[in-house]
């Protein structure tokens, strides 16, 4: 069949489904006056809680500032420079680091290596770490963070997989962009799941995201699956590069740089018995 | 000033009545595409209704009425790369094809059911291109992907979808 005919086919092939009702015409005009109206009552109800807020803000800041000139005469301005030094003492003696568990509030980057559950140890990888300079473990949410570039647009790219012993590998290239919004609060437990790739319940555990010579932009994602349950990952790693393709060769995933200072180096990943693995360059 | 001109400059207006005509001249293809690439008619649908209203609440960032057709279909495809990202993240299972109803040619169901088999990547760019009618270059810069690349994938997914529907 040559490609002109397979062009006809998919087309017809599609002329025949039925649109839902929902997506009618007539249907989307409802729905867009009636959306236009709600946009309306919702901007004129903002309007009226910001005119409100900000009469109480100019309130609250006349409040405090004629307190402050009375706190002033009262005391003389000397006696309250005390009392700030000790203020930021105890605030430079707090602990910078804090369980994860205990602490809503925290951020990815206190979050340990280990500390998701869903994954399987990776010892050929830590083997790595270290060694050869080429793999090494993040040691944050953050700094997988700082390696990608800004922006909401993303795409799912190159996909391949392969088969072995009843288990499935699957290579994917994924454009992972900075999303806009606090980074605290980004890269907290629910800000992750905003962002971050999610595997088993949960985003990629620091102890899988892998950097490939010093990491970079790019983001592939290699994970095993069993024939009992092909959306249970058994072993993920997530590694971030720069300047980098990627191919599954055989039992392994190989990585080849293609652009930069590592320009012709190649790094391997084994990809054997469920498990993923370093396995040389 | 043709009628599509009208339409937009009322659209721009934020006249609902002439969105939903410049949209019911490519309602249908926006959604097959959605459906083609997210093979999920449930998903396709709400793709194409969340383009639509966000097209309506940006219409006046359209200068050109001519240009509705790429513009929405932009729109869309960025919609839908998001929840194919989506399917990823949350390793959601998916269906794998619609049902065969046996009211359509079995022939239809069968080439259907060939291209929800390629890759998610193979059937957004051969979406873009059947239901969009983008050019490979610019389906390539959608993609951030050279424009041979983009050709040079397409071939391979119509050459395997070739031999499946030869099996």
């Amino acid at each position: 069949m040559d490609e002109k005919k397979i062009w006809a086919s998919l087309k017809q092939s599609g002329e025949t489904l039925a649109v839902p009702d929902g997506l009618l015409p007539e249907k989307i005009e409802e729905r867009l006056r009636a959306e236009k109206k709600r946009r309306g009552e919702t901007h004129r109800r903002i309007r009226s809680i910001l005119a409100a807020a900000a009469c109480v803000v100019l309130c609250g800041a006349g409040l405090f500032l004629a307190a402050s000139l009375a706190g002033d005469r009262n005391r003389g301005s000397d006696s309250s420079a005390p009392e700030m030094a000790g203020a930021n003492e105890n605030f430079a003696a707090a602990p910078e680091k804090s369980g994860t568990a205990a602490a809503p509030e925290s951020t990815g980057e206190d979050m340990e290596p280990g500390t998701e559950s869903g994954s399987l140890p990776s010892e050929g990888i830590a083997a790595a770490e270290g060694n050869s300079g080429t793999f090494r473990m993040a040691e944050s949410y953050g700094e997988l963070y700082d390696l990608l570039e800004k922006g909401t647009d993303t795409d799912e790219g190159y996909r391949q997989t392969a088969d072995a012993e009843g288990f499935t590998y699957a290579l994917t290239e994924i454009a992972l962009t900075r999303p806009e919004g606090s980074r605290a609060d980004l890269l907290g437990r629910e800000g992750l799941k905003e962002w971050f790739p999610q595997v088993n319940g949960g985003p990629v555990p620091l102890e899988d995201c892998l950097l490939l010579w010093g990491g970079g932009p790019e983001v592939y994602l290699l994970t095993v699956s069993g024939e009992q349950d092909s959306h249970a990952f058994t072993d993920v790693k997530l590694i971030f590069a720069g300047g980098t393709e990627v191919s599954l060769e055989g039992q392994e995933a190989v990585f080849r740089c293609v652009s930069g200072e590592n320009a012709g180096k190649i790094a391997k990943l084994s990809i054997n018995a469920g498990k993923i693995s370093y396995a040389g360059e | 000033m043709s009628t599509n001109d009208s339409l937009a400059a009322r659209a721009r207006a934020g006249d609902a009545e002439a969105f939903a005509e410049l949209y019911r001249q490519v309602y249908q293809d926006l959604y097959r595409f959605a459906l083609y690439t997210l093979k999920n008619p449930q998903d396709a649908e709400d793709a194409v209704g969340d383009a639509v209203a966000d097209a309506f609440a940006s219409i006046k960032k359209l200068r050109d009425a001519g240009a509705f057709r790429p513009w929405i279909f932009r729109i869309l495809s960025n919609k839908c790369r998001r929840k194919l990202k989506e399917y990823l993240r949350k390793t959601r299972e998916l269906p794998e094809e619609i049902p065969w109803d046996g009211k359509e040619l079995f022939e239809n169901y069968a080439v259907r059911s060939a291209f929800f088999a390629l890759d998610s990547q193979d059937r957004l760019i051969l979406s873009l291109h059947l239901f969009a009618g983008y050019t490979s270059r610019e389906i390539g810069r959608e993609l951030n992907m050279n424009e041979n690349t983009v050709r040079s994938r397409e071939s391979r997914a119509l050459k395997k979808l070739a031999d499946m529907l030869k099996e």
